[in-house]
């Protein structure tokens, strides 16, 4: 009843409106720094070193005229010191067939074309598929291609030649490929099955168990020094990393730093829109207060006349701030539902480019997001409590 | 309720109070169920004299008592619990909210009262002809439209007291005799008194004594 009777006292058009622009104020605010605090929180995520994609660098020394003749591959002591770095995490040589191979295609696929075979660690690999192994008995080899021959393959040369795309899910379904194995020591024929795609490493990778076999039967018997490595950093945007590289003429598949360098550069984008959101809050903070201070001053002479009437002014400063709760109420749940709503688009459309590690919810984001509304609730009530008392 | 002053003179009437004044600058006693009427011509302190005694202004010298506690040590909420059940008044100037319906100025008073009936303020509003505007603004009101519903809203509550600040000024005789019978019904009611000022005449109250104000 009483606050039937003060809400027609304090609620004129003016004030509907002073009410309306201290929301959109309030939400600007509210929505742009919980999500861009969310946004970074991922990003940061995802180039900090304990993130799920593996940091892994391909690394070579640089060719330059002095070393063109052979010093271009690592020795024991190179990859020794390597391993004892601080930012290496693992290490691994890429090792290499010592034969000639030469591959006939299928009834599907035909060509006929020399490769070569490298062997990684199994842990190196961006994923390792299911028979990724080999023994004598055998009927096939498996084999990893790159990524981008995939690419090659279904954009620019199956289109043209009428010939089957393939992709990972169909690969059990693929035909193996004839091949032989060949040295001055002798020959074998092969098998090859391709068993999956390799994003990073720009190799044809068959098991160890197979090189080291095919190696010790027909290959020739020297042992080469490994020419690249592989590198799982603990964190690859790592000032040490960098250093340690340019130092050692050292060169790395620049895909990793690029990233970094956009990382750098989305943060420091994420942390204007951050200010930019604070700033948005500080004044719709200000915006909301002072409207209220202004619908106070305004109504001056009538909290005077109710007091005069018998009203108490925690009756009346009540009143204000059930009427301000209600304001934040509605506000907040319109602020966290837009969050909500602009956190899931974005961690959509990670998803649709295959950026799949991202949490949906983040405990620290509806801290900071209740804290906010905490906080403005809270000095607003102070702040009317404080002007009620003075009239 | 009892009412001392002890040489109280207002701030704007310092060095001009009447020798003659039975209020300023002397010892006055108002005891309770005792009803008076305090007369001057205008310019004397009349509504000052009320609004001093209903705690709204401060600047005098010498002290007020109500209760034999001094009115400048009470606090705002214990004015506001004085304000409901003590003391009602009838501002000169009434204090209307004009933005509001004359009902919902009965209402503002009214819901202080969880246990007052809606139909004996519409009783109330019949029978001092102001029915009819109960709906409009009160700024669409004549001034003696507004002062029966400040009457009106002044009888709403309980009290001990009763403070009419010349309260009748713009009626007319049919109307004043009307809105004193209302008073003195709810008044004796209430075993309450009066304390009414005016420029002399006693209209149709009764008064236990007249004090002369300046």
């Amino acid at each position: 009843m009483t606050n039937q009777i003060l809400s027609k006292i304090f609620r004129s058009q003016k004030n509907k409106k002073q009410f309306l622009f201290a929301g959109i104020g309030f939400l600007l605010g509210f929505v742009l720094l919980v999500s861009s605090f969310y946004v970074y929180l991922q990003i940061q995520k995802t180039f900090s070193n304990n993130t799920e994609l593996p940091d892994y660098l391909i690394v070579s020394k640089q060719v330059t005229v002095l070393n063109v003749l052979g010093a271009s591959t690592f020795s024991q002591e190179d990859l020794q010191d390597i391993q004892k770095q601080p930012f290496t995490d693992k290490m691994a040589a890429f090792r290499s067939g010592n034969f000639k191979v030469w591959a006939y295609g299928n009834d599907y696929l035909q060509f006929q074309t020399e490769l070569f075979f490298e062997s990684i660690q199994k842990e190196m690999l961006g994923k390792i598929p299911n028979n990724w192994d080999w023994e004598p008995t055998d009927k096939f080899v498996p084999v990893i291609i790159p990524k981008d021959f995939v690419d090659q393959y279904n954009f620019v040369y199956a289109p043209s030649q009428n010939l089957p795309l393939i992709s990972e899910s169909l690969l059990p379904t693929f035909p193996s490929l004839k091949a032989r194995i060949y040295s001055n020591k002798g020959e074998r024929n092969i098998e090859l099955k391709i068993v999956g795609f390799e994003e990073r490493i720009p190799s044809i990778l068959v098991p160890e168990p197979f090189l080291d076999w095919a190696n010790k039967e027909i290959g020739t018997s020297e042992t080469k020094n490994p020419a690249r490595i592989v590198i799982k950093a603990k964190n690859p945007a790592s000032p040490e990393l960098a250093t340690y590289l340019k130092t050692k003429n050292l060169q790395v598949n620049t895909e990793k730093t690029l990233l970094s360098k956009i990382a750098g550069q989305v943060m420091e984008v994420l942390g204007i829109v951050g200010v930019l959101g604070v700033a948005f809050v500080l004044l719709s903070l200000v915006i909301i207060s002072m409207s209220f201070k202004l619908i106070l001053s305004e109504s001056k002479d009538e909290i005077r006349l109710l007091m005069q009437l018998g009203y108490t002014h925690q009756m009346i400063s009540g009143y204000l701030n059930k009427s301000f709760l209600r304001f934040m109420a509605f506000y907040g749940v319109l602020g966290i539902i837009l969050i909500g709503v602009s956190i899931y688009a974005f961690y959509g459309y990670m998803q649709s480019r295959g950026v799949g590690h991202l949490t949906l919810f983040e405990p620290l984001v509806l801290v900071l997001g209740l804290g906010f509304i905490a906080l403005t609730t809270l000095y607003n009530i102070w702040n009317i409590r404080g002007l009620v008392r003075n009239y | 309720m009892l009412i001392h002053f002890e040489n109280v003179v207002p701030q704007p009437l310092h060095g001009v109070v009447n020798p003659k004044s039975e209020v300023w600058q002397t010892s006055l006693e108002l005891q309770a169920h005792k009803s008076y009427q305090v007369y001057s011509p205008s310019g004397k302190g009349k509504s000052s004299f009320l609004h001093i005694i209903y705690g709204l202004r401060n600047d005098f010298s010498g002290n007020v008592k109500l209760n034999g506690k001094d009115t400048k040590s009470i606090s705002v909420d214990e004015w506001a619990v004085i304000r409901q059940n003590q003391l009602s008044i009838v501002f000169q100037d009434l204090r209307l909210f004009l933005e509001l319906t004359a009902w919902e100025n009965l209402l503002v008073k009214a819901s202080l009262y969880p246990e007052i009936k809606e139909n004996e303020l519409k009783e109330h509003a019949d029978f001092l002809g102001v029915s009819h505007v109960l709906q409009k603004p009160a700024y669409t009101l004549s001034y003696g439209e507004r002062q029966r519903i400040a009457i009106i809203r002044s009888l709403i509550q309980p009290f001990e007291i009763l403070l009419l600040d010349e309260p009748f000024s713009h009626l007319d005789e049919g109307n004043i005799q009307k809105a004193s019978e209302l008073i003195n019904q709810k008044v004796k009611a209430q075993n309450a008194s009066i304390l009414m000022t005016s420029l002399g005449y006693d209209y149709h109250l009764q008064f236990d004594e007249k004090k002369l104000l300046g």
